[in-house]
């Protein structure tokens, strides 16, 4: 039998992963069903009926407990795939009913939580790394020309003001859910 | 034997409450998934990602404990500790409904549903 399959390049920040469950939903609608998904945010879909599908991603970062693949299986959730630690899930909705894996709000905090504390983990040390060096380069900007001072800025948006940024975000978003 | 700091666990959220009064029959998660919804007459449906984070929390505060596992299925059952919880949690919201059934009693006939 004959598969049709496309292939999607699309960016999706990490604080944003309802974003891309809708577009998911929305690429189901279409007739295009999630197969793949790689580190450099390539998805690839198979073509097949129009359907509405739910999807829900969930950060689960390391090797995965058997007992958790099941219990989504029992309820019903198709896994679908998992990269960088990130776990898709999808389930046919019943007249029009969207399925959750998570019911509350504290439960969907804490898959926020987990994904702040490995934003931390990997953040931190890079904008560290990065404030000793700037010190130094600094120094050298200062006399330099330009072009240095150039490379000085960059590395600082991208080594201290970003991580920042997306710190900020995952905060926002766990911030949001407490007060429902 | 009931020198339990009672504080540290209630009020129990009331998708907590419900997986405790569930597991008063010791089972593994998708019969807790069903009968929450049964004994809740629809009102509160557990999602798998909330149960199984409520049944990682529950083992390590130890109001629960995990007595089999057949194919990748964990069945748990209640400990001495989480049946005293539990029993608690239920003596306070029975306290709640009888100061809301007081409340109720004031009103003018009719308003109350």
């Amino acid at each position: 039998m004959n598969t049709t399959t496309i292939r999607k390049f699309k960016l999706h920040f990490v604080w944003q992963e309802d974003k891309e469950e809708q577009w998911l939903h929305d690429m189901a609608r279409q007739g295009w069903h999630l197969q793949t998904a790689n580190m450099l945010c390539i998805y690839t879909f198979v073509q097949g009926q129009p359907a509405d599908v739910t999807y829900r991603l969930d950060y689960r970062p390391g090797v995965q407990d058997p007992h958790y693949v099941q219990l989504f299986e029992d309820a019903g959730w198709e896994r679908v795939l998992h990269v960088m630690g990130w776990e898709y899930w999808r389930k046919s909705q019943v007249q029009g009913q969207e399925a959750e894996i998570f019911t509350d709000a504290a439960s969907k905090a804490r898959q926020l939580w987990r994904l702040m504390s490995v934003s931390v983990a990997v953040l931190i040390p890079a904008t560290i790394m990065l404030a000793t060096n700037l010190r130094h380069m600094s120094s050298e900007a200062l006399s330099g020309g330009t072009f240095e001072l150039g490379v000085l800025i960059g590395a600082s948006i991208a080594g201290i003001v970003l991580p920042l940024y997306v710190l900020a975000r995952i905060l926002m978003r766990i911030h949001k859910l407490g007060r429902g | 034997m009931s020198d339990i700091n009672y504080a540290k666990y209630l009020p129990l959220s009331e998708a907590t409450y419900y997986v405790l009064v569930a597991l008063g029959e010791p089972s593994h998660g998708y019969a807790i998934m069903q009968r929450v919804a049964a004994i809740s007459e629809g009102k509160v449906s557990i999602g798998p990602g909330t149960l199984y984070g409520a049944f990682a929390t529950l083992e390590k505060q130890g109001l629960i404990v995990k007595i089999s596992e057949q194919e990748r299925r964990k069945s748990y059952a209640l400990t001495e500790n989480g049946r005293l919880v539990l029993v608690e949690q239920i003596r306070r919201l029975e306290i709640m409904v009888r100061a809301g059934h007081a409340f109720q009693k004031s009103l003018p006939n009719g308003t109350a549903a």
